[in-house]
């Protein structure tokens, strides 16, 4: 438990800077998709609304969720920090193992996806304040499957960047790393586009129609059990590959 | 804790590098005793320490550290060592204190009061940003943070390279007060061989990635010898005396590798003690015999 605590006030000494960037803005942009609400003050009244209105609603929600699993998934630039410092290679003659030093990481990158999680579900909640329309399960939905493809994506890119050795090294592993996560994301769009519409068919419809259908899916409670449990894996996923990455030793 | 009798053994460990093999090198550093692992740069020094930390997988051979495998034990051996680098492996952004709490929670024997003796014997700010540390007070911190954890082995690359001799001289005398006790070893690996001629009691010397010569400091520096004459004279020496001969505008310098010996075959020719820096110098460039 000691070891641990060690391991996570490290992480956030070095990452306390870029997080907070990060909470910062968040807060701006939730704070944004909040204005229309707060204008519209008490003249606004949900009976109003008609069906296809209720997609504008659900355009905020999909902003912050979006946003806010980005940020919470994204890399938060430790990994690089340590091979660009000597901590990394220095690290293995301290006493951490590599499951140990897996488990601070993933613990830590927990803790800014709750907290991350938690302000999407107050900035919900603000929403059914002001609308009295519930949005929770839509906002938690985007929030958690972005956050999903973000770790996923930053599990690659680690993966990758902790072959580097040294400074010199990481810079060219960080490039190898952002092409594999761009292939892999223009692996699933192909996949995406097959399955679905292209871009441009957005494009040519009124976009709105496409949210409140999108909406109409992502806001059921099965797709949020869906939602949880790929984020499970996830989790799980970025755990093994950094206790992985850990355990590699220097060619 | 388990009972050992060398701090570190190696036995035929083998790294093969593209453009550079570790060729069986094998050596003991008993316990109590400080080790002086020389070598020119590019010899192994680093490889073979990296070996011993796992940082990297060896191709071959055994290595041993308190008594334990290196591999099998490595969480138990990590506990009871300690490293110092040649650059500050630390962020820029921690200070003192953070280092403190970060290695507190590693080390069970980490002591805290220990520490903050060292940062104030070395004068170093509690909490000035590591990054504006001049690399001296970075090479002080990394040795107070390797000393506070009551380490029962300290391996060292490179550690006093690059620091000014009044710095040095003052690491030297902390780790002469570390090995008081008798139950803790250092291997230190330098090029810097006027250091360790002061404070090793063994020396190894290795030279592209072979092993030439391990064991007492003074028995290599007793044993081998600087003969000087002209350089006709040479040919009346026996080749299998000769480790490599110097040649220069006033005659030659023969190294011998039996002093003593030498005495009484070559009466009447002066042979003056070599030191360890002679001795590496002379090694390097024992395949061309003859060099200047």
């Amino acid at each position: 438990m000691k070891m641990l605590r060690s391991l996570i006030y490290r992480e956030y000494k070095l990452s306390r800077g870029h997080q907070l960037l990060m909470l910062i803005l968040f807060l701006l942009v939730a704070g944004c998709m909040l204005i229309p609400f707060i204008l519209g003050g008490e003249d606004f009244d949900p009976a109003d609304l008609e069906n296809e209105d209720i997609a504008y609603l659900y355009i905020f929600p999909l902003i912050v969720g979006v946003v806010g699993g980005a940020f919470a998934g994204s890399n938060n630039g430790v990994h690089k920090a340590d091979i660009n410092s000597g901590w990394k290679r220095y690290s293995i003659s301290l006493p951490p193992k590599a499951s140990q030093l897996a488990l601070a990481d993933t613990i830590y990158k927990m803790g800014f996806v709750v907290l991350l999680g938690v302000l999407t579900v107050v900035f919900s909640r603000i929403i059914y304040d002001y609308t009295g329309y519930s949005t929770y399960v839509f906002g938690m939905n985007i929030f958690l499957l972005c956050a999903v493809f973000f770790i996923v994506s930053d599990a690659i890119y680690t993966y990758i960047l902790m072959l580097a050795k040294d400074e010199k090294d990481a810079k060219k592993y960080r490039i190898i790393g952002f092409f594999a996560v761009a292939g892999v994301l223009k692996v699933l769009s192909m996949f995406a586009e097959k399955k679905g519409k292209t871009a441009m068919d957005y494009s040519q419809k009124n976009i709105f129609k496409e949210i409140a259908k999108i909406a109409e899916t992502a806001a059921s409670e099965k797709v949020l059990a869906v939602s949880a449990v790929l984020f499970a894996v996830s989790i799980v996923v970025y755990f093994a590959v950094i206790w992985r990455s850990y355990e590699r030793r220097e060619a | 804790m388990n009972n050992y009798e060398n701090a570190i053994e190696l036995k035929a460990v083998t790294k093969n590098y593209d453009g550079f093999t570790l060729d069986k090198i094998s050596f003991d550093v008993p316990k109590g005793c400080i080790m002086g692992f020389i070598g020119q740069n590019g010899a192994g020094k680093t490889t073979t320490i990296r070996s011993l930390l796992h940082i990297t997988d060896i191709d071959s051979g055994e290595i041993k550290l308190l008594g334990m495998d290196h591999v099998k034990n490595e969480s138990e051996i990590k506990k009871r060592i300690a490293v110092v680098f040649d650059e500050l492996p630390f962020h820029d952004i921690f200070t003192a204190k953070d280092m403190a709490r970060i290695f507190e929670g590693m080390y069970p024997e980490w002591d805290n009061k220990v520490y903050m003796n060292y940062i104030e014997r070395f004068g170093l700010p509690k909490r000035k940003k590591i990054g504006k540390f001049s690399k001296g007070m970075k090479m002080k911190l990394q040795i107070a943070c390797a000393l506070s954890h009551n380490a029962e082995l300290l391996v060292m690359d490179e550690a006093t390279t690059g620091l000014d001799p009044v710095v040095r001289d003052e690491i030297l005398h902390i780790f002469m007060e570390y090995l008081q006790n008798g139950e803790r070893s250092i291997l230190m690996s330098s090029h810097i061989t006027s250091d360790l001629e002061k404070i090793a009691d063994m020396v190894t010397f290795i030279d592209r990635g072979k092993l030439l010569l391990t064991g007492c400091k003074d028995e290599i520096i007793e044993k081998h010898g600087i003969l000087r004459c002209d350089k006709d004279s040479v040919k009346n020496i026996d080749s299998a005396d000769i480790v490599s001969v110097r040649m220069n505008s006033f005659g030659a310098e023969v190294m011998l590798n039996d002093r003593e010996q030498a005495s009484y075959k070559y009466r009447g020719c002066t042979i003056d003690p070599a030191s360890l820096d002679d001795i590496m110098l002379y090694y390097v460039h024992r395949d061309a015999k003859e060099w200047s």
